[in-house]
């Protein structure tokens, strides 16, 4: 159906559809009234409260203890400028890890490499542009050097956030941050390791997106 | 055994199997989870006034922010479709599939995919269509239909999903439901990294961004929407907000509702495919806008029912749903929203008898986070199903015709007040009647009628000085 017939219709409809009235101003966004708790603390117990794991040790000591308990070498990960950790890739690797492609494009040779490269991956490492500490969310943006599949392909996700990007809830970054959530292709929160409750509603880690997610806040 | 037709031979079939207590705990267990989580969260009240006020603003100006959305997506560098009704929406996903030449297909949780009927067309055409919502993968193998809005498997018993999984994906039967999360895990991995082409839901399109909102817990919706070269986005013409503020506004309510969490594990926003910086993600970016019977909706009584973010919060509370089941209510969508909007989007021929699978309790509006009105609904359809001219139940006119002959005539009134008393002196035990004869039996089956009182008011007050 041509656009301009398909909204004629919709307005045809709304002439004589009984909607009930409302304000027509706009508030803006209404930011609820929370505890004005240590983010960081209050940001670690929700992320556990959500089967998340939150550390404060060094992130090389948490990511080579992590990947030595998965008993594997290889990661994916965001380019070491977009990490907040100097030269983290250059110190893994210099540790015996690998670090996998992630720009396979779409043509067949690439989705090979990418099924070589991804099919039975464990570990991923990213950074995270804010924390709710309402949630225990990270905010994950792509863009260049920064793909979307590294927290969602492994089995384990660990990601590197600053303390201080740490905001109280989603809506109090929101206030300041909305019209950012825009200028990426992708922008996800995540609020702990994928869950599912879909046979008997009893709950379930890791059924698609990572199993276990480990913050490590510097 | 032919197809059931009216919501009581659907509602008898679910209440003889076993899978109603499956689905009664999960709709307990759903309104539990959903208590606790709005039990510490002040602010609800406040929010769902906000919420409401956001979404009717948002289909008052549907038209504009409608155009708004598709010129933005476009101008990214996605496609848009208008499709009218079922039909130009799957032909539309068709001839983008054959295009492109795609063979294999995931998809992840969408209602209007099962209000389309897109997976057997798509599969006509010799695409391999893969379902990847754990819950909705099931119903896929068993061949079944989903019977929640966010927990399409709630009638199946983790020994049903072993002897499946055994049956269609030759593994050895186990009714542990981590070992059945973890065979599913390895089964559909290798089917998100070899797709062509990946058709997702849209739990909120954002006007002024031309932004894509997906909410998931499992992972798979951002699956869908990453790993193959081509996504399809399918959107009901009514899911949008104005901007992205609003669309937080939107996320404080949304997972409190339908699952008890304060935020699902995975909110997915997209704005356009893939940039040429990006590393990864789709190449392409259509996003089909469907009306399929809304605008119907949209210019009646029951144009409040666009308003409702699916969260299924409705269904949980509803002593009718909580008792049959979704299947019981014959279309895509069940429970309280699903007896309005059926009707609303498709007619109530056939399905009148949907607005009547209500006690008008209101459980249902105490709960919505955007406070839809549906006991008004019910109502207003009640009375458009009663005046035409098939109504759902043929007892319906000619009892309120007797009805109507008996209230307007005192004389019959008393004789039949008197034929009340005659039986709660003759059936009553206790001022209850445990047994009623014949046909009416059915009433007492389970439950008690109270007695009438052995003298009306009637007689009571024009003897009362005597």
């Amino acid at each position: 159906m041509e656009r301009d017939d398909f909204l004629a219709s919709i307005r045809r409809s709304l002439t004589t559809g009984r909607l009930p009235q409302v304000d027509a101003t706009d508030p803006g966004l209404l930011v609820p009234d929370l505890e004005d708790a240590d983010l960081a603390r209050h940001f670690s117990v929700a992320l556990e409260q959500a089967d998340g794991v939150a550390h404060e040790e060094d992130p090389i000591e948490v990511i080579t203890g992590i990947a030595a308990r998965l008993d594997t070498r290889r990661f994916v990960s965001w380019d070491a400028d977009h990490l907040p950790v100097p030269n983290l890739i250059e110190r893994l690797e210099r540790q015996g890890l690998t670090r996998v492609g992630h720009d396979h494009g779409h043509t067949g040779d690439g989705r090979r490499r990418r099924v070589d490269d991804y099919g039975d991956l464990r570990l991923g490492i990213t950074g995270a542009e804010a924390g709710f500490a309402e949630t225990g969310s990270v905010v994950v943006r792509s863009g260049k050097g920064r793909p979307r599949m590294a927290s969602l392909i492994p089995s384990v996700h660990v990601v590197l956030l600053r303390s201080a990007a740490i905001h109280r809830s989603l809506a109090h970054w929101a206030a300041m941050m909305a019209p950012e959530m825009a200028t990426a292709t992708n922008v996800v929160f995540i609020s702990g390791p994928s869950r599912t409750g879909d046979i008997e509603m009893r709950l379930n880690t890791g059924v698609h997106g990572p199993g276990e997610v480990h913050v490590v806040l510097v | 055994m032919s197809e059931p037709v009216t919501f009581v031979e659907r509602s008898a079939r679910t209440l003889g199997s076993h899978g109603a207590a499956a689905n009664l705990a999960g709709a307990r267990r759903f309104t539990e989870m959903r208590d606790g989580a709005v039990a510490d969260y002040r602010p609800l009240e406040a929010m769902r006034d906000r919420a409401r006020q956001i979404r009717l603003h948002t289909l008052a100006n549907l038209d504009r922010y409608l155009e708004q959305f598709a010129d933005e997506v476009e101008r990214l560098g996605g496609t848009v479709f208008f499709a009218a009704d079922a039909t130009e929406a799957v032909d539309h996903v068709r001839r983008i599939a054959r295009d492109n030449g795609v063979e294999r297909v995931i998809k992840s949780k969408s209602m209007i995919s099962e209000e389309i009927g897109l997976n057997h067309a798509l599969e006509a055409d010799g695409c391999r269509v893969v379902e990847t919502d754990l819950g909705e993968f099931i119903i896929q193998i068993a061949d079944d239909r989903p019977s929640h809005i966010i927990a399409p498997a709630i009638h199946r018993t983790a020994a049903d999903v072993g002897h499946l999984f055994a049956d269609r994906l030759g593994v050895p039967f186990t009714d542990d439901a981590d070992e059945l999360n973890r065979l599913a895990r390895a089964h559909l991995r290798a089917e998100f990294l070899e797709a062509d082409m990946g058709v997702s839901g849209v739990n909120f399109g954002v006007a002024d961004t031309g932004s894509l909102c997906v909410v998931t817990n499992e992972g798979n919706g951002r699956l869908t929407t990453t790993a193959p070269r081509i996504h399809v986005a399918l959107m009901g013409m009514e899911r949008l907000v104005p901007d992205m503020a609003d669309l937080a506004q939107m996320l404080e309510v949304l997972a409190r509702s339908g699952t008890g969490q304060r935020l699902s594990v995975y909110t997915n926003i997209i704005t356009g495919p893939r940039r040429p910086e990006d590393p990864d993600g789709p190449e392409q970016l259509h996003v089909v806008v469907l009306d399929n019977g809304r605008t119907r909706a949209l210019s009646g009584e029951t144009a409040e029912i666009l308003a409702c973010i699916r969260c299924g919060a409705c269904l949980n509370a509803c002593p009718v749903y909580r008792a049959v089941g979704g299947h019981a209510y014959g279309d895509v969508y069940p429970g309280p929203i699903g007896a309005v909007l059926t009707p609303a989007l498709f007619g109530l021929d056939p399905w009148g008898d949907l607005p009547y699978a209500s006690t008008l309790c209101g459980a249902c509006r105490d709960v919505c986070p955007v406070r839809i009105d549906i006991p008004r609904m019910l109502v207003a359809l009640r009375q458009e199903a009663a005046a035409a001219p098939s109504p759902p139940f043929g007892w319906l006119r000619p009892g309120l015709k007797l009805y109507t002959a008996v209230a307007t005539r005192p004389s019959w009134w008393r004789w039949f007040l008197a034929i009340g008393s005659l039986l709660g002196r003759t059936l009553g035990r206790g001022g209850t009647i445990e047994r009623l004869p014949f046909h009416a039996g059915g009433w007492t089956r389970y439950r008690s009628l109270r007695a009438p009182a052995r003298r009306s008011f009637r007689a009571w007050w024009s003897n009362r000085g005597a």
